[in-house]
């Protein structure tokens, strides 16, 4: 086992310990519902963090797939065409469907280009949510999303379903972890350094791409059904274009392209909310400044920046604004 | 017929900030091939500074308007410095990710500033309308169209008869090379921002009196611009302008006849369409790289 290997996995074993013992420590149903929080959050980037810090293509559509996932799971359940079990599971097969759908034409674009369309269709999403009353109950709320009920156990309060959602985060990152650390990471990467070259040795650029915007649509899948049945309600405003930036943001800010990037933006965006929790106004100019000094002074990222100083080795350099993700020219 | 006309007369009135916007967005591709997401909130800024000013002093009409492109102008250059000069790498891709930064944070500032109120200014001459084949036509249309074929006109003239001009062009179009006959590739990239700031703040002066302008004004709007310029082709300037009123006109015409609650989609399926279809827009000036 090579020393970065070793170093991963002591690295997600103390996350396991911390967040199990996050979720025993901390009590009352508004910190359990800041702890889901944190694994939503975490599900998010790392989806993201597969499309932009590995593959190296900015997407933009991230919290139009999380509003997607969310709706899903819960259109399906209040509207009792499905148990909720089955919406939760629907959900990121619905979303990963729609990123393959979205990524099949946008992906053979470049750079800049592939960023426009996720824009685009995440934008769409975001409008249709508030608009489509019948269905979503557009501005005011998705309202009576029954109870996610799995066998006959009953995830009906925050703390039960934290659990589930520690479980399904860290899942998550293993397995983004696996990924990148396979010949599917080894082609990517090859393909990051020179595109031609990696074609040359058989790499399929095109296909290691929607791969990997299924998953990371999968992921937000998973991420909008959780939150939907923690809060037993679904409103469209997490979901713009100000949501798909923040979580660009946060995934920059933490270091894209890195395995502990999510964590680190999961753990920001947790202490970002609580900070403000009484200054909602003041989050989006914070977030945006802390944005422009983040590209000034740490291109890697904060957990990129940490690996530099601490982690020994270099990491690959955040393909955010980089040379690869170039606007076509 | 005379609905027609009618829904005609507003996508024009709409249609008109698109290309304002557009132009802006295709004179900032053409000079650093990035594209200046800051640009709709200079459109809101401008209104809200426009309707504040107004509120505030009364000052003759157009030294409000002056006052607010000027404003435009300002906020165009100081894009330019944070989000290139003070950049460690200014490839397009980082570029354009700090003018998402910094349009997140002037909307944020604007609505501390403000708290979330809205802002009006009065029409350029006032309530005035006339009929025609049963429609009304604001008199504020024509204003915006006319605020559009100045812009354009002023522009082609500023692009082949001025010395900046035309070494914003040669900067554009190989930029090592303009910087080896004496072109200041920087004053060239901060004209680039500060005219699309100008550009984007008329738009807003024109919308003002057409709609309330509030901090939330200009995220959709800039969006819907980039649209436009796409639709037209990325870096072409009469092809931003077509782009604005084609997408202005298609916006009516989806309120009028199909379903005025998903009118705001129209942009963003046109952008689809344009990037899966051809991506060199209606106007081809760019090629795109496909893998």
């Amino acid at each position: 086992m090579s020393d970065r290997s070793r170093r991963e996995l002591l690295g997600l074993a103390v996350l396991a310990a911390a967040m199990v013992a996050a979720g025993l420590l901390v009590a009352g149903d508004y910190e359990h519902g800041l702890l889901v929080g944190f694994c939503v959050d975490l599900l998010l980037l790392t989806g993201l963090n597969l499309i932009v810090g590995y593959a190296g293509q900015v997407s933009l559509a991230q919290a139009g797939l999380f509003g997607l996932g969310a709706y899903t799971a819960g259109i399906l359940s209040a509207k009792e065409v499905v148990p909720p079990a089955v919406a939760f599971v629907a959900a990121p097969v619905v979303v990963a469907a729609f990123s393959a759908l979205v990524g099949l034409p946008s992906l053979r674009l470049r750079g800049l280009y592939f960023t426009m369309a996720t824009l685009g269709a995440g934008v769409i999403l975001y409008l249709v949510f508030g608009r489509a009353v019948s269905l979503t109950g557009g501005p005011n709320g998705l309202l009576g999303v029954p109870v996610l009920e799995v066998g006959g156990f009953e995830f009906d309060t925050p703390f039960a379903v934290y659990w589930l959602a520690a479980a399904l985060a860290l899942l998550g990152l293993v397995l983004a972890r696996n990924l990148v650390r396979s010949r599917v990471g080894l082609a990517l990467r090859a393909a990051g350094t020179s595109e031609p070259a990696a074609a040359v040795a058989g790499v399929e650029t095109f296909r290691l791409r929607l791969l990997l915007f299924t998953l990371c649509g999968a992921y937000a899948g998973v991420a909008g059904a959780l939150e939907t049945f923690e809060s037993g309600f679904v409103s469209p405003e997490p979901f713009g274009f100000f949501g798909a930036v923040t979580l660009l943001v946060v995934l920059a800010l933490a270091g894209a392209g890195t395995l502990f990037g999510p964590v680190v933006g999961a753990a920001l965006m947790l202490l970002l909310d609580e900070l403000l929790a009484d200054a909602a106004d003041v989050e989006p100019l914070i977030l945006g400044v802390l944005f422009l000094i983040a590209i000034q002074v740490m291109p890697q990222g904060v957990a990129g920046w940490l690996g530099e100083r601490f982690g020994g080795r270099r990491q690959r350099r955040a393909p955010v604004g980089s040379e690869r993700a170039e606007a076509a020219r | 017929m005379s609905d027609l006309l009618q829904i005609a007369f507003s996508g024009l009135t709409v249609g008109a900030a698109y290309a304002l916007v557009a132009l802006g967005f295709a004179i900032v591709f053409r000079g650093t091939r990035a594209i200046n997401f800051a640009q709709g909130e200079y459109v809101m800024l401008a209104g809200v500074a426009a309707g504040a000013l107004n509120e505030a002093a009364h000052p003759p009409l157009l030294v409000t308007v002056v006052a607010v492109i000027l404003l435009g102008a300002l906020a165009g250059v100081l894009t330019e410095t944070v989000a290139l000069r003070l950049i460690r790498r200014p490839d397009p891709a980082t570029v354009t990710l700090a003018t998402i930064g910094l349009a997140v944070t002037i909307k944020a500032a604007v609505l501390l500033i403000t708290d979330r109120a809205s802002y009006t200014l009065p029409g350029f001459s006032g309530d005035a309308s006339l009929r025609i084949a049963g429609a009304t036509l604001e008199a504020q249309t024509l204003w915006n169209c006319g605020l559009v074929a100045v812009a354009a006109g002023g522009l082609a003239l500023f692009f082949s008869r001025t010395r900046i001009g035309v070494a914003l062009r040669a900067s554009a179009d190989d930029a090592e090379m303009a910087a080896s006959t004496g072109m200041s590739r920087r004053a060239a990239t901060a004209w680039s921002f500060g005219l699309a700031g100008a550009l984007a703040a008329a738009a807003g002066a024109g919308l003002a009196p057409v709609s309330p302008v509030n901090y939330d004004f200009g995220t959709l709007l800039g969006l819907k611009g980039f649209a436009a310029a796409m639709l037209g082709g990325l870096g072409s300037m009469s092809g931003a302008v077509l782009g604005g009123f084609a997408l202005g006109l298609a916006e009516a015409l989806f309120a009028g006849y199909v379903s005025s609650a998903y009118a705001d989609v129209v942009a963003f399926a046109v952008l689809l369409l344009v990037l899966f279809l051809r991506p060199t827009g209606l106007f081809a000036q760019v090629r795109v790289e496909r893998v």
